[in-house]
């Protein structure tokens, strides 16, 4: 039987596939500028386009579409009653390629969506929200008119940062026009605090007490292009998006970047406003960049200390993520690396109850597969022949005089060697996915149905959840976030009299009876992980030898499942 | 059911509409007010800075006397009411603020003076919507918008609301008799309740439900009614963020997210003044404890002085007395401080009984708040304060008694009383306009460093009481500083070409700059700040 299906699924496959199209060949060794993300992104949803869905949440505030790919195979039950996880990324627009791994996820789940049985089960029972791009706006200026590792990371709404009454007038200025921003020095005769390198006059080095430097390093590639006496002082933006979360928000003076208010910025409203809407997101996934983290919150030290049940399933994936990963580190934000209020990880988990992680993606240890090296100068020259190096060049700036411009582009330190592109792609999409398949999976077996006296029958039936993640996090249950699952019974010409969850262990496990709405159980705590609860309903049918009963559990996390006598449904 | 029905019929001609008492607006005759005559005072203009859920226009009115600037380029004092939809005094007080304003302009001309160079803009109702289902009926405590919020998370909306269930025109309460009750009769007066003391060998035999019914079948009564989210808990600052009251984040609804973004767009708003149920005027708010990045819990220790001279003269033109703690709850004024860092203020405008000495049916003087309001009521207004307890017989519950104070007695005064609280607060406005910083430039003086350089004194004078920011907008790098500059740029010779001033605590600073030039060369000053209108000054070397 079953290998009759199997040889169904593969005779049909050339036949559904011709119907939709081609899964489109992309590379992965490279990365995606807007126009290329759009047209990568429109191709998949022809390969598919029962499948994949593209829906625009909204504009940046430049104007540029928000664009969020939908993924859900239609053979499984409609996309918003099932367990989903979100994933975006490039939130800080300087950290471009997480959007790579959002499109190769993509890409791979089309792929292989007939060839592997595991992710055809995943499309079926899971449904895919993509984000590949938060901040549009600041991952294209990195691409043109130009970037640093570190700059644009804000968002492009104008700041005015220096308080002159003019806003975004004095950023970073490519002025040897080779789509980097690099650095400025300048040779001194006295004075320096950096010397040339003796075998390496790419590089400089910290001079130490006592040592005459040659150089005085002058920042980031720019002039004072408001004529104020200082130079990048107020560049594009100036805000952080990944501080502007609600829940543990702080304004300006509390977290630099904050914004004026939680979601005031088009792209975390946008973002915001989804999750909101979609209860059924029980797992979120951000990308970053970088130092190979697998992060979780909270993101402050005084914050509620998060229960333990939810802090073994977010240890689980984290052990999971640290094999999948090599060199990358489970750690807590708040513990392990630096204080964040308003994160989109801390909001996702804290208020809405989703288990969140934040993946930097990429560690130095990867240059050359040393934990304790990261000579990016060298790696750039053994191993990727200068790519990465722009020659100082002398320069005459307007302000300091004849000075040098050079040093490393923007495609290294954040962004990895892009032959190690696909391998970066592939593991953090299969740590995520390792996530996405720990989304709840209820079964609901037959119920056992007792009899009590002529009429009245004792009925009791069992909801499994085989997979780590709960239907609802413990802290959800704590503070009443989201609704409780429901337990349902419904029996046909006849009443439920009396109903309760079953506590304790197997054969001495005792009902606790609810005062009111016996037919519909609330369970707060929801199905807890890979684990199970299990209901006795007393229900009266005059005149009947067996009751014809319908059994209903609905979870805003776990979907909804149901069971009756006549039909098997397993919606 | 037939029953109740009924009774419904026979008492509908007796039912009046609360909005159709003229010195109480509804949302329609807010908007008709505003736009009818945008302003009292000469100079107005109407704007709408957002739209409720239900799509009603949010309006804001500015007003001022004719001055030398134009009214949209003045400094002005945001007052804000109707957050919560049954604080109507809030609402009616803020409406008649331009006519009454007017009236004090015309009496005093140092009033007159600072309304030709400052502004008020009012946002008399910024729940329209849930004033509008107030107004509905019946009379009810009520104080959301109407955001879908499902109280007892059963997954269905609204199900189970609050009712008048006697038909009376007003939901109170039902008077439950329980042996276990956490209640017993008070022995100031036999309607009034009081928690039994089990200290003290005291029995209670009541507990209290809200009138209606539990029309879900999950054992409460009236625990899902229509709405909402409490706009004056929706702000970022302060409270608990698990109190379903707030709404989903903060802020999370339309009419929040408006205010929000009118007060951060318009940096001329130099204070705020909310009509609502926070106070932090009839005393003052104790000083921040809080260190490092936790948020605040009370004003930080520089900017207390600003709040006690505040409310100082409220003390002086609208005495309420009373102590108070006002920590961060996510109020719209804790918004305007502890996020913007804005001098702002918060009353209920009416918060106790008239004084006067009424007694209680024994003869007794009322020694609680609740026997002073009831005292009040029986003597003052005819008893309009209390619904009488009548027996009734519930569907669940069995015999109950349903009554109680009138769901907005204590939070309205009664509607003779408004035109003295609009007078009082006209007043306590321009006490407020007074007090606002205001730049000035003093004494430029030039002497000559050698020729061809000159050496430009400028003196910086604030000449309102507050200092030009506060500390919490200066921490917060919300309020933008002055820029003190010459033009042109290119005749300073050395040193930076503007000056940036944050707040200015003293009341004047002189600043220094050293220029190019020949004698008789003219070179200007200029003070630049989104904050204030601009000033310059020209200096001749
Ligand atoms: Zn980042």
């Amino acid at each position: 039987m079953k290998r009759l299906a199997s040889l169904l699924l593969l005779l049909l496959a050339p036949a559904t596939r011709a119907a939709g199209g081609a899964v489109p060949e992309l590379r992965f060794d490279r990365l995606y500028d807007g126009a290329a993300l759009t047209e990568a992104l429109g191709a998949l949803r022809d390969a598919w386009p029962e499948g994949l869905r593209l829906e625009s949440l909204g504009k940046s505030s430049q104007g540029r579409d928000l664009t969020l790919a939908i993924l859900a195979d239609p053979a499984g039950p409609p996309e918003r009653d099932r367990p989903a996880i979100w994933i975006d990324a490039a939130i800080h627009g300087n950290e471009v390629q997480g959007t790579e791994v959002c499109l190769y996820t993509l890409w791979y789940l089309l792929e292989n969506r007939r060839r592997l049985p595991e992710i055809a089960a995943l499309l079926r029972r899971v449904t895919f929200y993509v984000l590949p791009c938060v901040n549009p706006d600041a991952r294209e200026h990195w691409f043109a008119p130009a970037g640093t590792p570190e700059f644009p990371r804000s968002g492009l709404e104008p700041l005015d940062e220096d308080h002159d009454g003019l806003a975004d007038e004095d950023g970073p200025d490519d002025l040897d026009g080779d789509g980097s921003i690099t650095l400025m020095r300048k040779r001194v005769a006295s004075g320096g605090t950096h010397r040339t390198v003796r075998d390496d006059p790419r590089r400089m080095e910290l001079v130490t007490s006592g040592q005459e430097g040659e150089w005085i390093i002058l920042g980031w590639e720019g002039i004072d292009n408001d004529g104020d006496g200082e130079v990048n002082e107020d560049g594009p933006g100036g805000y952080d998006l990944n501080r502007n979360f609600p829940g543990d928000w702080r304004p300006e003076g509390f977290q630099g970047g904050a914004g004026a208010w939680p979601l005031c910025y088009p792209e975390t409203r946008a973002v915001g406003d989804f999750l909101f809407a979609h209860p059924n997101i029980a797992a979120v996934q951000s990308y970053h960049t970088w130092g190979g983290m697998i992060l979780r919150g909270p993101g402050h030290a005084d914050a509620e200390p998060w229960p333990e049940a939810d802090r073994e399933v977010y240890d689980e994936l984290g052990r999971a993520g640290e094999r999948i990963l090599p060199h990358y580190r489970y750690l807590v934000l708040a513990k392990d690396l630096y204080t964040a209020y308003g994160s989109l990880i801390a909001f996702a988990y804290e208020n809405l109850g989703i288990f969140a992680f934040t993946n930097e993606l990429f560690a130095d240890a990867q240059y050359d597969g040393r934990p304790d090296s990261s000579d990016r100068h060298r790696f750039d020259a053994e191993v990727e022949f200068g790519a990465h190096f722009a020659a100082w060049r002398p320069f005459s700036h307007p302000r300091y005089g004849d000075i040098e411009i050079g040093g490393l582009r923007k495609t290294i330190g954040r962004v990895p060697p892009l032959f190690m592109l696909p391998e970066l792609c592939h593991r953090n999409m299969a740590f995520t996915l390792k996530h996405a398949s720990e989304l709840p999976e209820l079964s609901l077996g037959p119920p056992e149905v007792q009899p009590i006296a002529p009429g009245l029958f004792r009925v009791r039936a069992e909801v499994v959840n085989r997979r780590l993640l709960p239907t609802r996090s413990a802290l959800a249950a704590r503070h009443g976030i989201g609704l409780p699952d429901f337990f349902s019974i419904e029996v046909d010409g006849g009443r439920v009299v009396a109903g309760g969850l079953l506590h304790g262990p197997p054969m001495r496990e005792r009902a606790e009876p609810v005062a009111h709405e016996p037919q519909r159980l609330r369970v707060e705590r929801g199905v807890s992980s890979r684990g199970r609860i299990r209901a006795e309903w007393i229900v009266a049918v005059e005149g009947a030898t067996s009751p014809a009963i319908r059994l209903r559990y609905d979870s805003q996390k776990g979907g909804t499942i149901a069971w009756s006598a006549s039909e098997r449904e397993n919606r | 059911m037939g029953k109740l029905a009924v009774a419904l019929l026979i008492l509908l001609p007796l039912l009046s509409d609360p909005g159709a008492d003229p010195a109480y607006p509804g949302p329609g005759e807010v908007e008709a007010v505003l736009r009818a005559t945008p302003g009292d005072l000469p100079l107005g203009r109407l704007a709408e800075i957002g739209r409720s859920r239900q799509d009603r226009p949010i309006l804001a009115l500015l007003s001022g006397l004719p001055g030398p600037l134009p009214i949209e380029g003045r400094p002005r004092l945001l007052v804000v009411a109707g957050l919560a939809a049954d604080h109507r005094v809030g609402t009616a007080t803020a409406l008649a603020l331009p006519k009454a304003l007017a009236r004090l302009a015309a009496a005093d001309s140092a009033v007159a003076e600072l309304l030709s160079r400052c502004a008020v803009e009012i946002v008399p109702l910024v729940n329209p919507d849930g004033l509008a289902a107030l107004l509905a009926g019946p009379e009810r405590e009520f104080r959301g918008n109407l955001g879908p919020r499902d109280d007892d998370r059963d997954g269905r909306l609204d199900e189970d609301p609050p009712r008048d269930l006697d038909g009376d025109g007003f939901v109170t309460w039902m008077r439950v008799p329980d042996p276990a009750g956490p209640l017993r009769i008070s022995p100031e007066d036999p309607r009034l309740l009081v928690p039994a003391d089990g200290s003290r060998f005291e029995r209670g035999s009541f507990h209290l439900l809200p009138e209606g019914l539990d029309s879900d079948g999950d054992g409460e009564v009236a625990e899902d009614g229509p709405g909402g989210v409490d706009l004056d808990r929706n702000f970022p600052c302060g409270g608990d963020r698990y109190d379903p009251r707030r709404g989903p984040a903060q802020p999370s609804e339309p009419e929040s997210r408006a205010l929000a973004g009118h007060l951060v767009g318009n940096p001329l708003i130099a204070a705020v003044l909310v009509y609502g149920r926070h106070d932090n005027l009839s005393g003052v708010p104790p000083a921040n404890r809080a260190q490092g990045r936790a948020m605040p819990d009370g004003p930080f220790p520089d900017d207390v002085p600003l709040f006690s001279e505040a409310a100082r003269r409220f003390a002086d033109t609208a005495a309420t007395p009373g102590a108070l703690a006002d920590p961060p709850a996510g109020a719209f004024h804790h918004f305007a401080y502890f996020c913007r860092g804005l001098p702002a203020f918060a009353t209920p405008l009416f918060r106790e009984p008239p004084a006067g000495d009424h007694l209680l049916p024994s003869g007794a003087k009322p020694a609680s708040a609740d026997a002073r309001w009831l005292a009040w009521s029986d003597a003052a207004l005819d008893g309009a304060g209390f619904r009488s307890l009548a027996p009734f017989d519930h569907p669940t519950l069995g015999p109950v008694e349903i009554g109680g104070f009138a769901p907005l007695f204590r939070l309205n005064p009664p509607p003779d009383a408004l035109p003295a609280l609009a007078d009082a607060q006209a007043r306590f406005v321009t006490a407020l306009l007074g007090l606002l910083p205001r730049p000035s430039l003093r004494a430029v003086e030039v002497r000559e460093l050698a020729p061809g350089a000159h050496e430009v004194r400028v003196t910086l004078v604030n000449e309102g009481a507050f200092p030009l920011a506060t500390a919490m907008g200066e921490r917060q790098r919300t309020l933008a500083p002055l820029r003190l500059s010459v033009e042109p740029a290119a005749a300073v010779l050395a040193g930076p070409t503007q000056a940036l001033v944050w707040r200015l605590p003293e009341s004047a600073r002189t600043f220094r700059f050293t220029v190019a030039g020949m004698p008789g060369d003219r070179l200007r000053v200029l003070l630049a700040s989104p904050r204030f209108p601009p000033l310059e000054a020209e200096v001749i070397l």
